[in-house]
């Protein structure tokens, strides 16, 4: 999650804070999260997560976490 | 009105990530719809911890619903999809007119879409400046601007004209490409690429330049050329050399992809 990857100022933030926001919610250490961010993309984590790094109770609560935003968002 | 179950089962899911207890949520709900819940959270009577993570989860959506937004609609490369891009980008805004412009890499995928004004056209001699600042600093190839029209007219006033021209003046001094201007009214668009103002912008360009360059050579055959006037000449004649050669290579490359798509 770096520059050197080709990122804009403006979309690093906002992974950065996405990173943020999920490891605080989901209680997962944040330099896992922003690797399975930058790994996954936040669609597919949200929706059907991957993986060793991840246990499966965090999948789960991904998997939770996306759900409920579907349901909010009507979608 | 949402589903009961859809209630029900976001009730248990916002209950296991704030703390606050299912059933409060689920009385909440009964009279009032989801959205609330984010928008209203001291009616939970959370307490700041919760209230914590009620806004985080609130933030959180909100990204996650803006970037499912824009994922199907990342590749702009025609004036159709530039349309719909910026007709669901203004959401059928009529409070006030705003001006952005979206900031696209070599392979037309949005680096950032970015509002740049708030305001009437006219009132806003800094477009230019503005948007050619941000395409450096997103190290945009092209740029597609766009504002709507409150009334929902769709028609480019002359000062819509005006600032494209500039805007497009401006960019091409970096050598960065201003593909088009989109004109939103209502849940309609046009643009200015589709409809030909863009070309008469250019052709009035190169006309323009050639004028130019015609009348400079005059004064040097004249004589009275000032060493300014030469170094200009020099200047457009280095640049129409280095377009057609641009152009030539352009072609050569279309070429050779074709013999290869034969080969194929």
């Amino acid at each position: 999650m770096d520059y050197e990857k080709g990122l804009s100022p403006a979309i690093y933030h906002l992974k950065q804070r996405t990173a943020q926001l999920l490891s605080d919610l989901l209680s997962i250490d944040l330099d896992i999260i922003e690797m399975e961010l930058d790994k996954q993309g936040l669609n597919k984590l949200l929706d059907d997560p991957e993986g060793d790094t991840l246990n499966e109770d965090q999948k789960q609560a991904l998997k939770d976490l996306g759900e409920l935003f579907k349901i909010s968002t009507g979608g | 009105m949402q589903f009961k179950e859809d209630k029900k089962r976001f009730a248990e899911l916002f209950a296991s990530f704030t703390g606050i207890k299912k059933d409060k949520v689920e009385d909440f709900l009964k009279n009032n719809e989801i959205s609330n819940v984010f928008e209203h959270p001291a009616s939970l009577k959370p307490t700041m911890k919760q209230l914590e993570k009620i806004n985080a989860l609130k933030e959180m959506q909100n990204i996650y619903s803006n970037l499912k937004h824009y994922q199907n609609e990342y590749f702009i490369n025609s004036s159709t999809l530039a349309k719909d891009y910026f007709i669901n980008y203004f959401n059928n805004e009529k409070s006030q007119e705003k001006f952005v412009a979206a900031f696209l890499n070599s392979k037309n995928k949005i680096i950032q879409t970015v509002e740049i004004f708030k305001g009437t056209i006219n009132e806003a001699p800094i477009y230019p400046r503005e948007v050619t600042k941000l395409a450096l600093l997103y190290d945009a190839s092209s740029v597609i601007v766009s504002h709507n029209h409150p009334g929902e007219s769709l028609r480019a006033s002359s000062a819509d004209i005006e600032v494209t021209r500039k805007i497009y003046e401006a960019l091409r001094t970096q050598n960065i490409k201003l593909v088009d201007h989109i004109i939103v009214g209502g849940k309609d668009a046009t643009s200015l690429a589709e409809d030909g103002t863009f070309n008469s912008i250019v052709e009035s360009r190169v006309r323009e330049e050639k004028n130019h360059y015609k009348a400079l050579g005059e004064k040097i055959e004249a004589g009275i050329a000032t060493a300014e006037d030469i170094q200009k000449y020099n200047a457009l004649q280095e640049k129409q050399y280095q377009e057609s050669l641009k152009a030539a290579k352009e072609n050569l490359a279309h070429n050779i992809t074709q013999s290869m798509d034969l080969v194929r």
